[in-house]
Formats: structure tokens, C-alpha cells, sequence
């Protein structure tokens, strides 16, 4: 099967010196749900912005379901089907909720009555925290409900792939819950899923991949249920990766 | 210590720099004679303009504020000088009394900042020039209105005042003034104006006055604005109110720009651009304004942080010099893991205090975003707050930090302070710190400086760098000392944070979601370091979603939901309720 997104030896830099990615090689299935977790300037920012295209490699390839990727702008992602959840949210604040979740179906030319279908389809799935403030600007939502928002448009365009970084910064236990519960619907749905966290507590349940990178390396791959959470922190947390066989190397 | 002592020598460098110019254009136009009388106008020009320029481009740059109004205290030394030239006052006592005068209406104006945004102030400073043109329009007695009015030409040690002397005092002041800004922006007033301008919520939260910091820096700029008055006043012996056209104030601003904003050699640069271009392009007639336009234009393309600043950038890898601040070659230096602080002793609390808030309750229109909040801290305990997102626990920690006021019958002592009689930059005096989810560093100071500027709210002098460095050493930053914070992990960034706390010497630090966005050994870390808080006596309300860390730390937890307090108790009760639960936990495994 051609892989969703594919990287292969892909290496960035800041700078003169500052290596951010080294080498890394990785293949996203279709349908799969891929965890990526690193402690802190481990490169797992950097790694969403090329997945998601807002940052072109200094050196390696990136593949979208076999096709090399262009970086000309990030709008050849979103048309590819590949949308990028930034961290911290990032919803455009004094529009509405309605307005925040269409915009992400902007690059995708479709008439209005169709995308109003395609929005009331995709708020089936959602809390009537959300379903019944269409109308408020989306500044004025709990720091839960925005990250909601977030995923919302970008699922409106019905995504391929979807990658998330740090979807739960900042959020309450049961808020990081529903924004899960609603990453899974999507996933039934057909989507890809790849979700950058600093800590996996909750979302390790969900996922069915996971990879821990740190000092811009892949430290560790396999499926998700082949890992504790003790051997996460001792891969990703203390540097040290002997004692545990990575599979997928 | 080799920082340190980079930094001095930096700084005398930029004085020597200044004053070498200036002795040298000094001996050019006086004992060597190399200019005429036309080459004397312009420099003087120059001079002058430049401490006009300086004025307004510091302004903008260590505070954030944007005039151009500043040609109505050009104007006030300008019309000073006329007027008071006539009746005889010795000029260095005009210079003076204009001064203060402008100091004065500046302060005012500045005291108004707080309340507005840049481009809102900025539009009352344009109010300012106007109602400056009505008054001099008017103004007969002292002005002569349209007309304008003549200076009497002053003696120096008995000589009549020329223009070749007249150069020669406007480049020894204006020498004198750019050495002793650069002095005061480089030192204490400097690093409080940026702090403030950084980050305002921040500097309040060790101390800082922004309203009077503001007014402090609009009033001084003021001051400089009308000596440069004085001095053009002398330079052209007649005043006439085509000077102060705004067209003029705005050329200001673009030299401030166009130089480099908060930039010295920027603001000689700008000055001259100012000057000089439009003077050089003066063979091409009515092509004058459209070859400054483009040459403007130009230069904000291809160097758009100004001249000064721009021509530094470019320069510096082919000196080999590296800007202050940026990561060194190999990576940011240290991740949070390198130097665990672990084992960190902190000195005990020499006030330990008892927190306690009841009755708080705030309304924003109708809806009650806290109602009948009670919390209560003992000294040396950590306490927790919890609760989902938009429960209200950003509300309470502003009625805490002093910037929303509960409704009546509100109370909350601290020790012995009435929290809710003090304004927010004296809570920090009275022991009170916090740290910020985003860290909210001051972007243009280096780790030190800040540290040290919090220092400053328990400490004076050199004991406040001792202190600063003491609390570096604690927290395993010494490294860090030199950076600014763009250029640190976020994790050092954070901790960075809790120095800046730290170093105003609280008995309590109230924590804003301490533990997002760090990793799991930073986590750790930073659960060591709010225990050794604890051990030293150092009071802790932490505000945080990391359940997990949060409730190993916590002596006592309060749940916060729709406003109300939902919950109260030991961790172990907290997670065994159900109402908690329901709010907050969902079905998140809850264990030690």
C-alpha cells in the first residue's frame, strides 16, 4: 500500500549550526493514528511544519501518497489532502465560530450549499457546547472548545491526513478527552491521523502508532501497544534506548 | 564574569564612539577650520535635528511610544529662547526653564499612556502639534504669531554668539546628550522602560509603575526635544511657526525609523538622510520630494530595521562578531535535562505569610464569571487550584495580581497587607510573585538584566545583581546569564520565569499553568523545585491541568467550576470525588 505521507532521510537546520531534524524516515500508513512524542527542542515542531508543509527541508524527500511533495506553498498541501493543526490553536479570534471552521475549507472550491451540508455532517460528531454557539466569535470559547474549533476546520475540508501538534497544551483532563473522542470519529471516518505530544497520558489510548524522537532522531517506532509509559519516558526522557527492541528499524 | 565585562567594555565602546565624533567634527569646525560657513550650517543642522530625532526614536524604542507631537516642545525651547533672549536671561538658565517646562507637559501626557494603544497615543500626540500650532498662531505677545519673532543674539564670555560657535555648541551638546542617553538606556531606566514595553503585565508583577515609567520617558524626551529648540533657536535667530509644521514632525519619525528605532548611531544617520539628501537632490528642483520618497523607500527594502541596525547585521560575520543573543554555533545551548536543579537549597523565608481570600465574587455583565470564591494558603504550603477551561481560575488570579476588582464585600489578606487597598505593582513588594504559562519574558533583556530588575523590588544597588546572580546560580541558569530570551528553549524560558520570581524574595509564588508546554523531565524538575519552594518556607498556589504532578505537590486542592469553588481537600479526597469527576477528571485514570 502507498503510504499517506512518507518521509525519507528528511534533515533541517536553523541557522549555521542549530540541527533540528536528523535523518529521519518515516512512513504514515493510511488509516493509521501516529503518535509523536519528544521532550522539549526534540524537533517535533519543526516535523509537524514539514508534514504539513509550512516548512520545506533543508535535505530528504517528502512523499504524499507516492507523490513527491511540492512546498511552494502550503495550499499544495491542503489540496493533496494534508491539513496542520498548529500548536496553541491559532483561531482567528474576532470571527465566528461558523466562519472560523469554513475558512479551513478555503482552497477547496465547492458551492455553499454543499459545504453547509458538509459542516452540519461534521458537527454531528460534536459537542452541543460548539453546535449551539456557531454565532459567537470564537475568542470568547473555553480554551477546550477552541482547540474543538481547531480541529473542526480543519476536518471541513475532509482531510486526507491530518497532522496535530500539541493538541492538548493547555487543556483540562476531560477537555483533552473530547478533543480525542472527536480525533477518533474522524478517524472512522477514514482520516489519517498524526498527533505531536509532549506527553502521551491520554492520547497513547487512542493512538495506534507511536514514535519518539529527541535530539532531532527517531529514538523509537512501533505500534502503539508495544510501549509503557515507563519505557517511553526512559526512551525519550533519560536518552537511553538499549533494553527495549524497536521494531520498524 | 567575562560577559560582564564584554558588556561594560560594549557600552564604553558606544560612549567612546560617540565622543571621538564628536571631539573630531568639534576640532574639524573650529580650530582646524575644515568646513565653511555652508558645510557649519549643515552640521549644525545635523546636530541639532539628531537630539530631536534621538528624542523621538528612544522614546519609541525603550517605551513603545510614538509622538509627533515633539515639535510642540521644539517649539517651547524655540519661543523660550525668543522671547527671554530680549529680556536678558543668561541662556544655560532659558535652556533650563524650557526644560522643564516641556518635562512637565510631557510627563502629563506620558502619565496618559497606560490607557492607550501605540497608534491611539500616537494620534494624541498629533493633537498635541496641532493645538501647539493654535498657540503659537495666537500667542502674539510671545510668539508674534504668523509673523514670528527675532532672537537677540547672545554673549558667551563676552563674545557675540556667531554661527561658527554656534556649531560648536550644538555638537558639544548634542555630544553630551547622546553619550548620557546611551548611558540611561543602557542602565536602570532603560531596563525598566523595555521590561515595560515587553511585557507590562510582567513588569507589574515585580513592581514596576508602568503608568509613572511611561510618564517618567515621555516627560525626559521631552526635555531633550525643547534643548534642541533652544539650540535652533540660536542657530536661525528668527522663529517663524513654518518650523513646527507637521510636515516637519513627521520627518522625525521617519528619520527615527529610517535610522533605526532606539538606535544612537541610527538617529545621527537618520538625521542626516533627513537633512542631507533632501539639500543634495536640491539641483532637481521639483524632483526633490520624489527622489526622498524613493531613497526612503529604498532603504526600509533593504534594510528595514533601519540604517544603523541594518548596516551592523550585515557586518558582523565579516568581523566575526556574533549578536548578542543568538543560540550559539551547535544548538541551543543546554536542554533543560543537562543540569537537573535537583538538589537546589533555597534560603529560608524571612516573612513567611498566610493567604487568605473569602467572599470574592466578579461579574463581567451579567455573567458571574466567580461567585463567592474562598482560598486560603498557610505559610510554606502548596495549594492547588483546578478546574476545567473557562471555569474562572484566570479571573481569580487577576483579583489576586490586582487587575479586576471583586465586588463588594470581598476580602483578602496576605500577612499583614489588605491586598484588595494595594494597587498591583505594590502586591509585588509585599511578597507576592508569579510566573506566567507563556513565560512572558522580557524579549529585549537579556536573562540577567531581568532577573536583576526583579531584584530591585527587595534589594538596592549591587546587593539587587548579587541577589540576581545567587538566584541563577540556584536555578542552574549562570549559562543562560548573557541570552535573550528568543533565544533560549522553552523550558530554560520558563524557568527563566520562576528566577524572575524568585528573585523579588516572595513568601508566595502564585504559578499560571507552570507545567504546560514542558517536557516529562522538565516536569520533574520543575515538581523538585516547587518542593525545595516549600522546604524553604516559600508559599505555592499552583494553576495547572497536570493532574498527575499537580496532585502529588498539593497539600490542599480547591476545585474551580462555573465560578464556584465545587470542591475542597487533601488530594486523596479530590480524586475520590465525584463531583470532581464529573467536572473536571472525566474518565482519566487518576493515580498517585
Amino acid at each position: 500500500m502507498t503510504a499517506a505521507l512518507s518521509l525519507s532521510g528528511v534533515t533541517h537546520r536553523y541557522g549555521a549550526g542549530v540541527v533540528a531534524l536528523s535523518g529521519i524516515s518515516l512512513d504514515i500508513e493510511p488509516g493509521t493514528f501516529t503518535l509523536i512524542l519528544g521532550p522539549n527542542g526534540a524537533g517535533k515542531t519543526t516535523l509537524a511544519n514539514v508534514m504539513g508543509g509550512m516548512l520545506k527541508p533543508w535535505r530528504g524527500e517528502v512523499r504524499i501518497y507516492g507523490a513527491p511533495a511540492r512546498y511552494s506553498a502550503t495550499r499544495a498541501f491542503n489540496r493533496e489532502g494534508v491539513v496542520l493543526v498548529p500548536e496553541r490553536r491559532r483561531l482567528f479570534y474576532r470571527l465566528t465560530v461558523r466562519e472560523n471552521i469554513l475558512l479551513g475549507a478555503y482552497t477547496v472550491k465547492q458551492p455553499r450549499r454543499e459545504l453547509e451540508r458538509s459542516l452540519r455532517a461534521l458537527l454531528e460528531t460534536f459537542p452541543s457546547a460548539i453546535t449551539n454557539r456557531l454565532n459567537v466569535p470564537a475568542g470568547s470559547l473555553s480554551g477546550g472548545e477552541q482547540q474543538l474549533v481547531a480541529v473542526a476546520r480543519a476536518l471541513i475540508a475532509k482531510p486526507k491526513l491530518v497532522i496535530l501538534d500539541e493538541p492538548s497544551l493547555g487543556l483540562a483532563p476531560r477537555a483533552i478527552e473530547a478533543v480525542y473522542d472527536l480525533l477518533e470519529s474522524a478517524r472512522s471516518g477514514g482520516a489519517t491521523l498524526v498527533v505531536i505530544e509532549q506527553s502521551g497520558a491520554v492520547a497513547l489510548r487512542y493512538a495506534s502508532h507511536i514514535a519518539i524522537l529527541d535530539g532531532g532522531r527517531e529514538m523509537y517506532r512501533g505500534a502503539a501497544d508495544s510501549i509503557t509509559q515507563e519505557q517511553i519516558l526512559e526512551i525519550g526522557y533519560v536518552g537511553r534506548a538499549e533494553g527495549i527492541a524497536p521494531d520498524g528499524h | 564574569m567575562l560577559q560582564r565585562a564584554g558588556r561594560l567594555a560594549g557600552g564604553h565602546w558606544r560612549v567612546l564612539v560617540a565622543a571621538a565624533v564628536g571631539a573630531a567634527t568639534l576640532l574639524a569646525i573650529g580650530p582646524l577650520g575644515l568646513t565653511d560657513r555652508y558645510q557649519n550650517f549643515v552640521i549644525t543642522t545635523v546636530a541639532v535635528f539628531a537630539i530631536i530625532t534621538l528624542s523621538v526614536s528612544e522614546l519609541a524604542g525603550l517605551s513603545g511610544i510614538w509622538s509627533v507631537g515633539h515639535m510642540a516642545f521644539v517649539a517651547i525651547g524655540a519661543y523660550a529662547t525668543a522671547y527671554f533672549s530680549s529680556r536678558g536671561l543668561a541662556l544655560p538658565l532659558i535652556a533650563l526653564l524650557a526644560m522643564g517646562a516641556a518635562a512637565a507637559v510631557g510627563f502629563g501626557i506620558g502619565l496618559t499612556a497606560g490607557r492607550f494603544e501605540v497608534l491611539y497615543l500616537a494620534i494624541l500626540t498629533l493633537a498635541l502639534a496641532l493645538v501647539g500650532g493654535e498657540v503659537i498662531g495666537r500667542w502674539d505677545s510671545v510668539t508674534g504669531g504668523d509673523q514670528g519673532t527675532p532672537v537677540t543674539p547672545f554673549r558667551i564670555f563676552g563674545q557675540l554668539l556667531r554661527l561658527d560657535s554656534i556649531a560648536t555648541v550644538a555638537v558639544a551638546t548634542a555630544t553630551v546628550v547622546f553619550v548620557l542617553v546611551d548611558l540611561a538606556a543602557r542602565g536602570r531606566w532603560g531596563r525598566r522602560w523595555l521590561a515595560i514595553k515587553n511585557q507590562r503585565l510582567a513588569a507589574i508583577s515585580i513592581g514596576l509603575n508602568p503608568t509613572i515609567e511611561n510618564a517618567t520617558a515621555f516627560g525626559a524626551s521631552a526635555a531633550l526635544a525643547a534643548l534642541a529648540g533652544v539650540l535652533l533657536a540660536l542657530q536661525i535667530g528668527y522663529i517663524s511657526p513654518d518650523t513646527f509644521s507637521l510636515t516637519n514632525a513627521i520627518n522625525f519619525v521617519v528619520a527615527a525609523v529610517v535610522g533605526g528605532v532606539g538606535s544612537i548611531a541610527g538617529a545621527v544617520l537618520g538625521t542626516a538622510f533627513i537633512v542631507v539628501v533632501p539639500e543634495a537632490a536640491r539641483g532637481a528642483q521639483d524632483l526633490q520630494v520624489i527622489v526622498f520618497g524613493v531613497v526612503t523607500i529604498a532603504i526600509l527594502l533593504f534594510l528595514p530595521e533601519g540604517i544603523a541596525p541594518g548596516l551592523v547585521r550585515r557586518a558582523a560575520p565579516l568581523l566575526g562578531l556574533r549578536r548578542r543573543g543568538t543560540a550559539p554555533r551547535g544548538g541551543p545551548a543546554g536542554n533543560g535535562r543537562d543540569q537537573p536543579p535537583g538538589d537546589l537549597e533555597l534560603p529560608p523565608v524571612s516573612r513567611p505569610s498566610e493567604l487568605t481570600v473569602e467572599s470574592v465574587t466578579v461579574s463581567f455583565g451579567g455573567l458571574k464569571a466567580l461567585e463567592d470564591v474562598r482560598l486560603s494558603i498557610g505559610p510554606g504550603q502548596v495549594v492547588a487550584l483546578i478546574g476545567p477551561n473557562g471555569a474562572g481560575k484566570t479571573t481569580f488570579l487577576n483579583v489576586l495580581g490586582g487587575f479586576v476588582r471583586p465586588q463588594k464585600g470581598a476580602r483578602a489578606r496576605f500577612g499583614d497587607t489588605d491586598l484588595l487597598r494595594q494597587g498591583a505593582q505594590r502586591r509585588a513588594r509585599s511578597g507576592m510573585a508569579r510566573t506566567f504559562q507563556h513565560a512572558e519574558l522580557f524579549s529585549e533583556l537579556p536573562v540577567l538584566d531581568t532577573v536583576v530588575l526583579a531584584a530591585r523590588a527587595r534589594h538596592r544597588g549591587s546587593a539587587a545583581r548579587e541577589a540576581a546572580r545567587t538566584t541563577l546560580e540556584a536555578l542552574r541558569l549562570t549559562d543562560h546569564a548573557g541570552s535573550l530570551p528568543g533565544a533560549l528553549p522553552f523550558g530554560i524560558q520558563k524557568r527563566v520565569d520562576i528566577a524572575r520570581a524568585l528573585a523579588t524574595g516572595p513568601s508566595l509564588i502564585v504559578m499560571d499553568e507552570p507545567f504546560s508546554g514542558l517536557d516529562l523531565a522538565e516536569q520533574q524538575q520543575l515538581n523538585q523545585l516547587i518542593r525545595a519552594f516549600r522546604k524553604a518556607g516559600v508559599s505555592v498556589l499552583l494553576v495547572d491541568h497536570a493532574v498527575q504532578q499537580v496532585l502529588s505537590l498539593a497539600d490542599r486542592v480547591f476545585v474551580l467550576d462555573y465560578g464556584r469553588i465545587i470542591a475542597e481537600g487533601t488530594p486523596e479526597e479530590i480524586r475520590r470525588s465525584d463531583a470532581v469527576k464529573e467536572a473536571y477528571f472525566g474518565s482519566v485514570a487518576v493515580t498517585a
